[in-house]
């Protein structure tokens, strides 16, 4: 009976701590356009600070993916791949709504036309996907309607993070945005932070206007502002309920 | 005759006299019109996590800050765990630090009064003086970008709601020898919220140690030909040999890569067209080249970790287990 007692004590702690464990884990994936080496530098400096598990706040961070793009990780098999992750960080060639994936080939992805994103609707389950690229992330002053063309894959998804503008890439933004992340800080305020102490003097402006390294911009959801990756507002119902979009000028 | 041998004399004098200077005159331009130098940072001792603690307290007003964490390069970051708009960094190798404080109430749709341009920058000028940031001399020290925050709400998930000025942000840079200071360091951003308060700021300042500056001497640096032969190389292994760029300026700058030095360099302002891609636009790419033939400091700006391309991997549509870990997370 006592021998009884002593497995199965043993059996609900393992079991337990097993659970408790697993709840917090939380997976990232990075995502390079297959073009110059910078995109490869750009994710990995980034991923390389959740090389192993990463205690945030109630939860574990760890890099578990770390792929060239290709258009299906975004669309068709999205469920096993960005939207398997709970961080995706994609860098690359960009335009409004757009990151290229392959530039030999001419590959990309229009994020209008991907799948929803999230928990909700098609068993995925990113929270927050970080896009360094030219443009990708339009938010109001480049469309009067900014969040028409982001409803479809914010179904669960908490914010995108990115540029409104050109962007210049290849400098500390990864690493130090990384590391922000890791004490905690902001998702999308983290961002802003790490682009602004990039932000550099010289006579040099991008052809649109924006001074190096470019404009930052986010879309979340007024519920979800205040996310960090140690702890995070449950899940947006999805949709432009509620839609919200801050940016840099 | 003599008359005559004497004026051809003297004009050929006065066109060699020409000749030489117009000559002495083009190879100014093209090597250095203007000494360039390498600068030694002046970096403060005694910092520690004790010291930030002090200026965590003085500049957000957080009592006892805990969960001050270190990372692997030297650089210290604190956020509040009651408020995460309120933070704290500091590189403990530099002195540069960075803070944001009170940002909560900006969160939402709160509207905070802000200052008028010129008021800004008095606003952030006067605090800089207050806490002894202000650069020791201030012809360094450049407004170069004046912007902000802003954001927008959908209401009824159907039509906008206001656009609202969160921030005002005044980025300054920094000159030397009439030249811009450029790279990771070398800069100050105040973010100025309601009646003006300092919000938040990036101090990435350290003084220059005129005293100690040396002078590049031309046969220590490469020539702006050199240079501009590097940079092609560079674009050509970045890009491809066949893809178009434009240069559109070449301009001398120093550079501050948060090290021990600011050291002279080429900055190539260039536009890049790739083809192939319909979607993507002609974008700018900013190349710099160092000018000293043997820097102290080698800036490898563009150096790939080898592991960044060995553990990088193919996916391939269909594959279900995409992920290279036997414990990866759950799905929440």
């Amino acid at each position: 009976m006592e021998k009884k007692a002593i497995t199965l004590t043993c059996f609900l702690v393992l079991f337990c701590s097993s659970t408790i464990t697993r709840a917090g884990d939380r997976e990232i994936g990075g995502y390079v356009d297959r073009a110059e080496d910078r995109f490869v530098r750009n994710v990995w400096n980034f991923i390389k600070n959740f090389q192993g598990w990463q205690s945030i706040g109630a939860h574990r961070y760890q890099e578990v993916q770390y792929y060239w793009a290709e258009p299906f990780e975004f669309n068709s098999d999205h469920q096993d791949f960005v939207d398997k992750m709970d961080v995706a960080y994609v860098a690359g060639h960009g335009n409004s709504y757009y990151i290229q994936t392959n530039q030999s080939t001419g590959d990309g992805v229009d994020l209008r036309s991907c799948p929803a994103y999230g928990d909700l609707a098609h068993g995925g389950d990113l929270e927050f996907m970080i896009i360094e690229s030219c443009n990708t992330v339009a938010s109001a002053p480049e469309a009067s309607d900014w969040w028409t063309p982001w409803n479809s894959i914010f179904q669960g998804l908490h914010q995108l993070v990115g540029f409104r503008t050109l962007s210049n890439s290849d400098n500390g933004i990864p690493n130090r945005y990384a590391n922000k992340l890791k004490a905690n800080g902001g998702v999308w305020q983290s961002w802003f932070d790490a682009v602004n102490e990039e932000r550099s003097y010289s006579n040099y402006v991008n052809t649109d206007g924006a001074p190096y390294p470019g404009y930052a911009s986010a879309i979340m959801y007024t519920t979800t502002e205040n996310d960090r990756l140690g702890g995070y507002a449950a899940d947006p119902a999805g949709g432009t309920v509620n839609m919200k979009t801050w940016w840099q000028y | 005759m003599k008359q005559y041998l004497y004026n051809t004399m003297s004009w050929s004098v006065v066109f060699l006299s020409f000749l030489f200077a117009a000559s002495c005159k083009g190879h100014h331009q093209e090597g250095s019109e203007q000494p360039v130098y390498i600068y030694s940072l002046v970096t403060p001792s005694g910092l520690s996590k004790e010291s930030a603690r002090g200026l965590i307290e003085k500049f957000t007003g957080d009592k006892n800050p805990e969960n001050i964490v270190q990372s692997d390069d030297s650089i210290l970051y604190y956020v509040s765990k009651n408020d995460l708009n309120t933070t704290f960094e500091q590189d403990l190798k530099t002195g540069n630090f960075t803070f944001n404080k009170s940002m909560n109430k900006y969160m939402g749709d709160y509207a905070p009064k802000l200052p008028g341009g010129g008021q800004a920058v008095e606003l952030s000028e006067k605090f800089l003086k207050a806490n002894q940031l202000y650069p020791g001399n201030s012809a360094e020290l450049k407004l170069v970008h004046q912007g902000g925050l802003r954001s927008q709400a959908v209401q009824d998930g159907k039509k906008g709601g206001p656009v609202i000025d969160k921030l005002i942000t005044l980025t300054y840079g920094r000159v030397l020898d009439s030249l811009p200071v450029i790279g990771a360091g070398s800069k100050i951003v105040v973010n100025l919220g309601d009646s003006g308060e300092v919000a938040g700021m990036i101090h990435r300042w350290r003084e220059v140690n005129l005293g100690q500056r040396k002078e590049v001497r031309p046969e220590e640096m490469i020539t702006q030909e050199e240079a501009t032969e590097l940079a092609r190389k560079q674009i050509a292994t970045e890009y491809g040999e066949k893809t178009p760029y434009k240069i559109n300026t070449v301009s001398r700058a120093y550079y501050d890569n948060n090290g021990r030095i600011l050291q002279p360099v080429y900055s190539f302002e260039t536009t890049i067209t790739l083809e192939g891609d319909k979607n993507t636009r002609p974008f700018n790419y900013l190349c710099v080249i160092p000018m000293l033939k043997n820097s102290p400091e080698p800036l490898q700006l563009i150096t790939v970790d080898a592991r960044a391309k060995e553990l990088i991997r193919n996916g391939k549509a269909g594959q279900k287990d995409s992920t290279n870990r036997k414990d990866p997370g759950t799905d929440d």
